[in-house]
């Protein structure tokens, strides 16, 4: 297991994807950071001027799940079905010997890794530098600290059970052009649903995804059993996601 | 006094779970181990790559495996040349004996006339001759290759050497009526081979192309590159490009001396000294013309 | 006893409707090269598939180094390196990074053995060209070098010669050859030409629409193939000397239980006959045997397309 680890990951650094990934967000997320901070840019109603953390109002960009879907579909296209499709070299991993369900976890360990790096971590990092740049580092107070903290922490679960669904698309459509549109579909689904469905039924359902608990992480207050409540959905789906994964991984015929 | 606490706890169950780790390969590698003892296996060890040290471990038990396969591989391979070359042995035996046999048989009919009788039982005796020349050459390569008789590698004039072979094929140029075009060189060359096996080389040489030229003979010794080359050319218009690269091919070689296109082992057994010298030997056909390149090391 | 590296029993794929192989039975003993013969088509590819485990077949079983159960199974490929298709190379690395991932994916210790790879397939001085600018060759060459890489004990080469120069065959044959014979590496090699493999493999296997048609060895298809009379009288030794003196000819061999191979005066058969009688020579056997190999082959598959034809009932 720690060796196709490592291979997935010498593959992940070799890849140009994530490269431009990793350089393309430092870049914005800098640059929106950058206009907020200056007042050239204002937004208004965001879950982070809400707790008094204004300055960080460009980090609302990046929590959309459209936004970041993008990024985590783009990863998973060009570094995941790629494997299957253009190079074949999946069929070298097969014939290895291992079993295919290491295979699959280490691969979405690779991905989950690579896709935070570029959608959480760059925007946070790239916050506190400018943060400290405009001297403003004083607005992280220790409660401030607290929110974030619990704020990303849970949506970093959430953000895994997302990985591991579209690792599932990039091998089902072995394509990386039809992976970036159905996690799209996907999301914008379930954007819809969030948005303009009102039936209870639908609601109530839509309420119990990971999909919902995103924009729950950064509620402000949260009470300790909606704190659970998101824990549980976040690890229940994962596992049920991974097992389905590993499932169709194993049966899946390469071609 | 926590941070410090909680720094030392992580670092404590860091290095557990290394330990862990490690354990764990190191089980691992002894259970690939026994299997290859076993013979379960003939595969080489796999490990987790993440401690150096285990890696070069599992390096070196790969590397000691590779030496212990290549030995047994050896020794297989030996056996089974062994047994190849028996069975050829008979095989390109028998035919030419079956004939033996077939005039000796028609020479017993009470019909056949005394002449005729004559002429039969030495045709016969010449095909058993030249049996007999097969079978000794057999033997000789099989001497050669066997270790127990190692050569002698010296500091020998091969220049010396060379003229000298060449004086005493000197009746059968003639017989031929073949005049040889020699390129000596002026001054003497020495290399590192064994005298004997060098002379049986240049012998084996010079007499196979005086059996198959169909034209005349040229013979060059020089020094290139620190290596001294000797070169018997003689033109062969009738071979093929593959039998030249199958020339030093004993089973081939026998093959067609059943043909009766050749005598016997003669460069079979030039190859086998040569390799015994540290020296090679190579056939090249140009335009009809064989020339035969045999490369000592020069010993200055 | 024999070690059996892959056998497979009533192996059997059907894609819907369709057959893709039908109860096929392969063996291949260690130290063998199995040439895998059939057209485009014939489900060549589809039983290396299965036998590397990329795909699972609806009927029959595998067995790899004696092992059946699928665990053991996936345990026993670690033992073997396979190109399947076409090279699967990474296209932004180079020969060494590539060689590098597989190294890690199979936990091999030591970097060493990458060069080795590398200069044993010849590509040791491409430097930091990337795959993806490799010529055709080039690229099977570094297929081959990761299906080398760890050692294995069996080489599975589905259509290595695909793109290859004439040259470039020449050298993979010689490699092969070299391999085989100094680590007693078995191989499985798949081809389209019959004639491609003739030389190299030690055993063939002919398959046609799915189906296994014949298991034969190299020399059971030398002496299908190489043309010769077959001559079998009362005096084999008295026929020889009639054969050297009369026919002058001395191109043939007296095999073990008399009989005579002959492989000359093929177009002229009543002349031999002939020859032999006016000798007092009674003939109890004379006929030409052996074909052309390409002939062999398409001989076989026509024959069994006649079979179905007549199983059809259309005749």
């Amino acid at each position: 297991m720690s060796n196709l680890m490592r291979a997935e990951f010498f593959k992940l650094f070799h890849n140009k994807t994530f490269w431009v990934l990793i350089v393309s967000l430092t870049g914005i997320s800098a640059l929106m950071h950058n206009l907020i901070l200056t007042d050239w840019w204002v937004m208004t109603g965001t879950p982070f001027e809400a707790v008094g953390l204004g300055e960080l109002n460009a980090l609302a960009v990046l929590i959309v799940p459209l936004f970041f879907n993008l990024i985590v579909s783009t990863l998973a296209g060009f570094y995941i079905a790629n494997e299957f499709s253009q190079s074949g070299v999946i069929k070298n991993q097969i014939i290895t010997g291992h079993k295919r369900a290491r295979i699959f976890l280490a691969k979405f360990a690779a991905l989950s890794f690579g896709a935070f790096i570029a959608a959480v971590a760059i925007p946070l990092a790239t916050a506190f530098a400018l943060l400290l740049l405009h001297g403003m580092e004083d607005i992280l107070t220790l409660s401030n600290l607290a929110y974030l903290g619990r704020a990303y922490g849970l949506f970093s679960l959430q953000f895994l059970c997302l990985a591991a669904i579209v690792l599932f698309i990039a091998i089902v459509t072995e394509d990386s052009g039809k992976t970036v549109i159905f996690t799209l579909l996907l999301s914008g689904g379930m954007f819809i649903v969030e948005k303009f469905v009102s039936k209870p039924f639908i609601v109530k359902l839509y309420e119990q995804t990971f999909f919902y608990q995103f924009s729950q992480a950064f509620r402000w207050e949260l009470a300790s059993d909606e704190m659970a409540k998101s824990i549980f959905v976040g690890l229940i789906s994962l596992a049920v996601i991974l097992l389905c994964g590993m499932f169709v991984f194993n049966k899946k015929e390469i071609k | 006094m926590v941070y410090l606490a909680i720094s030392i706890f992580v670092f404590a169950m860091f290095i557990i779970a290394r330990l862990f780790f490690v354990k764990k390969e190191v089980r691992r590698i002894t259970q690939q181990l026994q299997n290859y003892t076993n013979r379960k296996t003939n595969k080489k060890i796999d490990v987790a790559l993440f401690d150096k040290d285990v890696e070069r471990l599992a390096l070196e038990v790969n590397e000691l495996i590779d030496r212990y396969a290549a030995e047994n591989r050896k020794r297989v391979q030996f056996e089974q040349e062994h047994k190849q070359a028996i069975a050829t042995m008979s095989h390109d035996l028998r035919t030419p004996l079956t004939s033996v046999l077939g005039f000796i048989q028609m020479a017993k009919d009470d019909e056949v006339a005394e002449n005729e009788r004559k002429e039969l039982l030495s045709i016969a005796f010449k095909r058993a001759k030249r049996l007999e020349v097969l079978l000794n050459d057999f033997f000789e390569l099989s001497v050669i290759d066997s270790a127990d008789e190692p050569l002698q590698i010296e500091r020998i004039n091969l220049k010396h050497l060379t003229a000298d072979v060449l004086v005493s094929f000197y009746d059968r140029f003639q017989e031929k009526k073949m005049e040889p075009v020699i390129h000596l060189p002026e001054t003497d060359l020495i290399v590192l081979a064994d005298e004997s096996a060098a002379a049986r080389v240049i012998e084996n040489l010079l007499s196979n192309a005086v059996n198959h030229s169909d034209g005349n003979i040229e013979i060059r010794l020089y020094e290139q590159h620190s290596k001294v080359k000797l070169i018997v050319e003689n033109d062969a218009r009738s071979l093929t490009g593959q039998d030249a690269a199958r020339m030093f091919d004993r089973f081939y070689m026998a093959d067609q001396s059943r043909s009766g296109k050749s005598t016997g082992l003669g460069l079979p057994i030039a190859k086998s000294f040569m390799e015994k010298m540290n020296g090679s030997i190579a056939a090249h056909l140009n335009e009809g013309k064989l020339s035969i390149v045999c490369e000592w090391p020069s010993a200055e | 006893m024999t070690e059996f590296v892959l056998r497979t029993n009533q192996l059997t794929k059907k894609f819907k409707q369709d057959y893709a192989l039908e109860n096929v039975n392969v063996s291949i003993k260690k130290g063998e090269i199995y040439g895998f013969i059939g057209q485009n088509g014939a489900g060549k590819s589809t039983f290396l598939r299965i036998v590397t485990g990329l795909a699972f077949p609806t009927g029959g079983a595998i067995e790899l180094f004696g092992n059946h159960d699928s665990s053991n199974l996936t345990e026993a490929q670690k033992r073997m390196g396979a190109i399947i298709e076409t090279p699967a190379l990474f296209p932004n690395m180079t020969a060494y990074e590539n060689l590098e991932v597989h190294r890690l994916q199979k936990g091999i210790p030591g970097k060493a053995c990458i060069d080795k790879t590398l200069e044993l397939v010849g590509l040791q001085d491409t430097g930091r060209k990337k795959a993806k600018n490799f010529s055709l060759g080039m690229k099977q060459r570094l297929g081959l070098a990761i299906a080398l890489l760890s050692d294995p004990e069996f080489l599975i080469l589905d259509e290595p010669t695909n793109g290859l120069d004439p040259m470039g065959i020449v050298e993979l044959r010689h490699l092969i050859k070299k391999l085989n014979r100094e680590k007693g590496l078995t191989v499985l090699i798949s081809s389209h030409i019959l004639s491609e493999l003739h030389q190299l493999a030690t055993k063939f296997g002919i398959i046609h629409k799915g189906k296994l048609l014949e298991e034969l060895t190299a020399q059971e298809l030398d002496e299908k193939c190489r043309q010769h009379l077959r001559i079998k009288v009362d005096q084999a030794s008295k026929a020889a000397i009639v054969l050297e003196h009369e026919l002058k000819t001395a191109d043939f061999e007296v095999l073990p239980d008399g009989t005579i191979k002959l492989y000359d005066y093929l177009d002229d058969v009543h002349i031999v006959s002939r020859t032999l009688t006016k000798n007092g020579l009674v003939i109890e056997q004379l006929s030409q045997n052996g074909e052309q190999l390409e002939n062999y082959f398409s001989k076989l598959v026509r024959g069994l397309e006649n079979e179905q034809f007549n199983e059809s009932g259309i005749f």
